[in-house]
């Protein structure tokens, strides 16, 4: 996904990232300059420990979202998140719904309001899913409890972690930390020396994506039972994206996390362009989306008129545009060896329910682990008629891709972000 | 037992942070062309010099470390900012280790927020 304004850079940013990594290869003690080390051979065999961080749009229900998803929805993110191979998911963004419960009462019926972890149970179907799928890996879920070891929640979402416990893995009690920004859910885990890890190594993300709060206090229930560790491979996440984001700033402030330059690829979809219009100009234009969401081309002959600039949809994969809205950052603070964090990619969620047949046409050169992973599933969906009415290859280009999109955004807009865990290549082997 | 006071320790140092005054001349040749150009010769050593005085005032050393004081020193000065110095000599931000770290990332995380 490309970025829509990408970040751009300053020459005093370049000078001072240059020279930091200048001066990143310096050995204290009056040498100059180390040579750049190779890592041993042994590290290269073993791996690092890959985590992906996967805000799933309001999984467990929410203004867009149903409590439920389809069960091929959730086959869909169960699909995804075994393609990326990862061995550590972070999936925060639960919602967390209040809901109404029936409560016999002395032979009256009395409707009682009853906390519902939806968010949570929607997170058991993709682990039962995951399990079924990959019996080998033992996936295992770890929720966050608060200090009265309920499910933790803020601003009525959650966070949560699966683990592959199949290589050795192991995962402490998730715990809750307190920062200036917010509440952390702190996932610890313990590594085998089979990994080229840290042997303890703890995975954190804010309880809630959101950056605003609209209580006056935090709600009860989410009392802090830890503090955040003093390294932690960091995940944070927010719908409107980290450029200019003042709460973004804080909060690596805040986590003391160590600078790492943006992404280059997007993580969150844009909004297609009529529901760009429909939403600015609500009086304009009816909501064409219930007739006919996915056939871009019906929309422009239909909805377009002289006083609007005419619609503009992608026609190839590198057209699909967003904003970076994920970051997987690193926080060393101890005197331990600092370990090497690698943000390796964004998992393209529109390969992911494109037929693989189709990806060459609309522009895939290369394969991708994700490729049509979920293209099964999004047979199952139920989707709206399109017109066939292209007449050429790049109409059709145009159609598919809406199509494949309208049902990603279904999974959700926000992309995984794969990251892996090394330890730091030393510097203190001799120099050849 | 041979006890080291703190004030020896300094000293020892102190010692250590001068004897890298030509690596760091020459860090900044390599990494900043541009502004030792503009700050010449005898500019570019004013500047190490200070950055070295300022890394023993807070306690900093290592080739790393004061070099990082120096790369901040040229970009955002010469000399360092005093907001900036105020940061390292705040004890309540940690080992001077953590301060500069944090003043490095802040630093950064300012100069992305201006791209």
């Amino acid at each position: 996904m490309k970025i829509d304004g990408a970040p751009g850079t300053t020459p005093a940013l370049a000078r001072l990232l240059g020279a930091g990594q200048a001066s990143a290869g310096y050995r204290d003690g009056g040498v100059t300059v180390a040579c750049a080390q190779p890592p041993a051979a042994s590290d290269v065999a073993r791996p690092g420990v890959t985590a992906v961080l996967w805000t799933i749009r309001e999984l467990g229900g929410g203004f867009h979202m149903p409590a439920m998803r389809p069960q091929y929805g959730i086959d869909a993110c169960a699909a995804i998140l075994k393609a990326t191979n990862a061995d550590v998911c972070i999936l925060p963004g639960l919602t967390h719904q209040p809901g109404w419960m029936p409560q016999a009462d002395d032979g009256m019926i009395r409707m009682v309001v009853q906390e519902a972890g939806t968010g949570l149970a929607e997170a058991r179907r993709i682990l039962a899913v995951l399990s079924a799928a990959d019996p080998g890996a033992g996936w295992q879920l770890v929720p966050v409890h608060g200090a009265d070891d309920k499910p933790a929640n803020a601003v009525n979402q959650s966070t949560c972690f699966l683990y592959k416990s199949g290589r050795g893995i192991a995962a402490g009690k998730a715990i809750l930390a307190a920062t200036d920004t917010g509440l952390m859910a702190v996932l610890p885990l313990t590594v085998p020396d089979r990994f080229d890890c840290p042997p303890q190594v703890c995975f954190t993300a804010p309880l809630a994506v959101r950056a605003r709060c609209f209580y006056a206090s935090a709600p009860a229930g989410t009392a802090p039972t830890g503090v955040l560790p003093p390294d932690a491979v960091v995940a944070y996440s927010v719908p409107a994206g980290l450029a200019g984001n003042a709460h973004f700033a804080a909060f690596r402030n805040a986590c003391e996390v160590a600078y790492a330059p943006p992404l280059a690829q997007g993580s969150r979809l844009k909004l297609p362009y009529w529901e760009q219009v429909a939403l600015r100009d609500p009086g304009l234009l009816n909501n064409f989306m219930a007739v006919a969401a996915a056939d871009v081309l019906q929309q422009d002959s239909s909805m377009h008129c002289e006083a609007l600039a005419p619609g503009v949809h992608p026609a190839s994969l590198d057209e699909v545009s967003g904003k970076l809205a994920d970051a997987v950052l690193l926080r060393h603070t101890s005197t331990a060896p600092a370990p090497h964090l690698a943000v390796t990619r964004v998992v393209d969620l529109v390969r992911a329910v494109l037929d693989p047949e189709l990806l060459a046409a609309l522009g895939a050169s290369d394969a991708l682990p994700e490729d049509g992973c979920a293209a099964a599933m999004r047979a199952q969906h139920a989707a709206p008629p399109v017109a066939d009415q292209a007449a050429t290859a790049q109409a059709r280009a145009r159609n598919q891709l809406a199509a494949a999109i309208l049902f990603a955004r279904l999974l959700s807009d926000h992309w995984p972000v794969l990251a892996e865990l090394r330890l730091q290549p030393s510097l203190d082997r001799d120099c050849p | 037992m041979l006890i080291i006071r703190p004030e020896q320790m300094r000293a020892f140092m102190a010692a250590g942070v001068r004897a890298l005054r030509a690596d760091l001349i020459a860090h900044g040749h390599a990494c900043h062309p541009q502004a030792a150009a503009l700050l010449g010769v005898a500019g570019l050593v004013r500047a190490v010099d200070a950055t070295i005085d300022d890394a023993i005032c807070c306690e900093l050393d290592g080739l790393q470390a004061v070099s990082r004081l120096l790369d901040l020193a040229l970009v955002f000065g010469p000399p360092l900012p005093a907001t900036m110095r105020a940061v390292l000599l705040d004890p309540g931000q940690g080992s001077p280790a953590r301060r500069l770290r944090r003043l490095w990332n802040g630093a950064l995380f300012q100069l992305e927020a201006q791209a």
